[in-house]
């Protein structure tokens, strides 16, 4: 018994300064994850490994024992031997790589390399990459590399832990005695006695069993943290992979898509590690060098200009009042004493005087049109219609003439200023305007229009059989006075005949074409251009789309709208940006031809941009595929 | 005396018997289930072995608690050694009520009896017999284990005390009186291993 304790502890005293070894070892820096970019993204370096090795000094003895050093010589030009040293090559790699951000996302790629002396099978090595954006960091899922020795210490405190899980009855039932309950209904009891049945179920409980299980219930933490040393990540991780420490290097390829954000230009990404054992951490790496990925978008191609908001103004408008005026029957003089005359040309005076002051509209001609009521012979009412047109036309002409001599008493003793209290002329009035007249003697159509819309006639198909029919007019009165219907019809729809219409012909001040090109900056186009700087590409559609100019294509692209975009670009003057920007579009359409001719088009006009090719994968493929531009 | 205490406990027995059995018998009140009598029947197991004394027990529910039992215990036989003769004869009769704590036949119980005793023992360990009778009270405790729909395990332990008058023989056959006494007691009943049916 003795040797097998001496042997046990010996064997776990040597392990345990291994241990310890590894880790002086790991801390002073001799074995450290770090990052790179994965492996086709990386370009091909030569190992040093690969390169031939010459020994350049051999130190040998001689017969004294004393050291003699044989070096490799060159002769020079001058024939002496001279020593020379052929020096180890330097292998560089990149810690930036340029990613493009498409359809507002970037794909960022990279690979953990985890050195042979870093792997312990009692050890479990968790990653943390983390991305730096500007003022922002975002902590990307963890990768954990666990050792063979510890992923079965975690197993198998999982297993007892679920031994211990399993002994807590969860089924109530099998804490009572179902047995005797059964016997018990099967008595009849209930039948003969007042039972409760909870009182049955509760007197049947085994209560030194619950009171067990009720133990074991209020141990599962405490158990939980002495059986499992070191659970099992319950956030989401990117990888947990058990590692057997023979193999000579683990790469863990990584990717990670970052939605864009405005302004985003750069990312940094570090690594942070820690060596954890029996769920103790034993060591936290220092952070690793940072790789750095610089984020190229198709949106700093885009065009800043400012556009003007074109407005389309109707030059002339219209404006039409209608006045019911009564005359004397027979006569085409205005009283203004019958009925509601006064009130109804005030109402038009006032109209007049209103469009005659306003600032933005000038009148051009003013049509009226004076209808009489069929009573009468037709040529005496022809007449009597153009009398009483003339009488209306002489009325407002000599109104007009009185306002104007009116408003130009005033302007004379009248001092017009600014609100800045500077003297200012006076708002001209309209010197003149047309007066138009056009009697309409009997308005038969407009009958026919007031009997279909009188809810009160008795046959009002009789009526306008007559009106619409083609008899002379005078025929057609002596045909309607012999309705019945006649009194109703001369006492309340003549008189609705007997109306003027105002119509006003205007034109706006100043005014002669018909669109404005105003100096008013489109808000519209400038939220769109802002919003595509800040990557919200639907909202930059939505608000350049009716504009489908440059920056309309760009947009389309960056959401993907190839064919829109195209459609777009081939519509404008061809200068280098347009066609690079087709060249992308053609590339993405997989139309290579024309991709590879607008390309070459844009870098004949602006050399410039075949560097920025490079940044743009659909015309990097290109460049590499076509072997464009190999002298750089 | 004695058989008029014995007299008493039939008695007493027989005439809550019918008077309970009328009771439940009876046509039911509309609002009320139909009530029939728990009845049972049991047998002490262990007592056979006690030189083969047969003891039954007959027992009606009074109600969902409680229980009236008349135990009758006899042992007629007597065993023929080669230097005595070995007998363990009795005559038992109690009347006994029950408590139970559950509901009656299931469970556990307490229960107080009135019982009498014709007795004739002896030729244990020598020919001497002691023979009289004893008359008094119990008490007892005891678990009704349901085996079955009608069927129960009954385990009981009971002492009991009262006043006894016997006389000592010294052989079962023409012995001599050796010693005569009349004094009150208090001793171990018995421990029941008992098979019960309850219908």
């Amino acid at each position: 018994m003795k040797p097998i304790i001496w042997i046990s502890s010996l064997v776990l005293i040597l392990s345990a300064c291994g241990t310890e070894r590894k880790l002086r070892e790991i801390r002073t820096g001799s074995a450290d994850a770090r990052l790179s970019l994965r492996q086709e993204e990386r370009p091909i370096l030569l190992h040093t490994d690969d390169l031939p090795q010459p020994q350049d000094t051999i130190i040998v003895k001689d017969l004294q024992g004393n050291d003699v050093f044989l070096m490799r010589a060159v002769q020079d030009q001058n024939g002496e031997m001279i020593a020379s040293e052929v020096l180890q090559p330097a292998v560089i790699s990149a810690s930036f790589h340029n990613v493009a951000e498409r359809l507002g996302k970037v794909e960022l790629s990279f690979c953990i390399h985890v050195p042979n002396r870093l792997q312990d099978p009692s050890w479990q090595l968790r990653f943390f990459p983390v991305l730096y954006l500007d003022n922002d960091s975002i902590s990307l899922s963890p990768v954990f590399v666990t050792g063979q020795e510890y992923r079965e210490n975690q197993r198998k405190g999982y297993q007892s832990y679920h031994r211990f899980l399993n002994s807590i009855i969860r089924d109530s039932a099998e804490l009572r005695n179902q047995r005797l309950i059964a016997l018990f209904q099967s008595r009849k009891y209930e039948d003969y006695f007042n039972i409760q049945q909870q009182a049955v179920l509760s007197h049947y409980n085994l209560h030194g069993r619950i009171r067990r299980n009720n133990r074991r219930q209020l141990r599962l933490q405490d158990v939980f943290r002495r059986k499992i040393k070191d659970p099992y990540p319950t956030e989401p991780i990117y990888l947990d992979t058990a590692t057997n420490s023979m193999l000579p290097e683990l790469a863990i390829d990584y990717s990670y898509t970052l939605l864009t954000r405005p302004n985003l230009r750069k990312a940094d990404l570090i690594l942070k590690g820690e060596i954890w054992r029996n769920g103790i951490q034993l060591y936290q790496m220092p952070t690793s060098d940072p790789l750095t990925f610089y984020i190229s978008s198709i949106t700093t191609l885009l065009e800043e200009k400012c556009r003007y908001v074109q407005r389309i103004v109707e030059r002339r408008a219209q404006s039409n009042s209608m006045i019911y005026l009564d005359f004397q029957k027979g006569s085409p003089k205005i009283d203004t004493t019958l009925h509601k005359n006064a009130r109804e040309l005030k109402r038009i005076e006032a109209k007049i005087l209103e469009l005659m002051a306003n600032s933005t509209y000038d009148i051009d001609s003013l049509v009226i049109t004076a209808t009489c009521s069929p009573e009468g012979r037709y040529s005496h009412n022809q007449a009597l219609a153009q009398a009483r047109g003339n009488a209306l036309k002489a009325h407002f002409e000599h109104f007009v003439a009185h306002q104007q001599h009116i408003h130009e008493l005033d302007q004379e003793n009248t001092l017009f200023v600014n609100l800045d209290s500077t003297a200012t002329a006076p708002r001209p009035w309209l010197n003149h305007f047309e007066l138009i007249i056009r009697p309409i003697p009997e308005d038969w159509k407009r009958l026919g229009d007031l009997v279909r819309k009188d809810t009160l006639l008795k046959d009002p198909q009789y009526l306008l059989s007559i009106i619409e029919s083609t008899h002379p007019a005078d025929v057609k009165e002596r045909l309607l006075q012999k309705s019945s219907e006649y009194p109703y019809v001369s006492q309340v729809l003549f008189p609705r005949m007997r109306t003027v219409r105002f119509d006003f012909h205007l034109h706006r001040k100043g005014m002669v074409k018909d669109t404005l090109h105003t100096t008013e900056i489109d808000t519209i186009y400038q939220n769109g251009l802002k919003a595509l700087r800040n990557r919200k590409f639907e909202i930059a559609l939505t608000h350049l789309r009716p504009y489908e100019d440059y920056n309309t294509a760009i947009a389309c692209l960056c959401l993907d709208y190839n064919h829109t975009a195209r459609a777009i670009l081939e519509q404008l003057p061809a200068n280098s940006k347009r066609n690079y920007m087709l060249a992308v579009a053609c590339s993405r359409l997989h139309d290579t031809e024309n991709a590879l001719s607008y390309l070459l088009q844009s870098i004949e006009e602006e050399p410039s941009l075949q560097f920025r090719g490079n940044l743009d994968p659909e015309i990097s493929q290109l460049m590499r595929t076509y072997n464009l531009f190999n002298q750089y | 005396m004695q058989r008029i205490f014995m007299l008493v406990l039939i008695g007493l027995f027989c005439s809550l018997m019918p008077t309970q059995l009328k009771a439940l018998s009876k046509a039911p009140a509309q609002d009320e289930s139909p009530k029939r009598p728990y009845l049972s029947i049991s047998t002490n197991l262990l007592a056979l072995g006690a030189f083969g004394t047969l003891e039954a027990d007959l027992g009606v529910g009074i109600s969902h608690n409680s229980s009236l039992h008349l135990e009758g215990i006899y042992n007629p036989f007597s065993w023929q050694l080669t230097n005595r003769t070995l007998h363990h004869k009795q005559a038992t009769i109690a009347l006994q009520g029950r408590y139970w704590l559950w509901y009656i036949y299931s469970g556990w119980y307490l229960a107080g009896k009135l019982q009498h005793s014709i007795f004739n023992r002896g030729g244990y360990r020598c020919p001497k017999i002691k023979e009289g009778t004893a008359t008094g009270g119990g008490i007892e405790v005891g678990y009704d284990w349901m085996v079955g729909k009608y069927t129960n395990i009954e385990f009981a332990l009971g002492i009991w005390g009262g006043w006894e008058s016997s006389k000592t023989y010294a052989s079962a056959r023409c012995g001599k009186l050796l010693a005569q006494s009349e004094k009150a007691f208090l001793k171990a009943d018995r421990m029941t291993i008992a098979l019960q049916f309850v219908f």
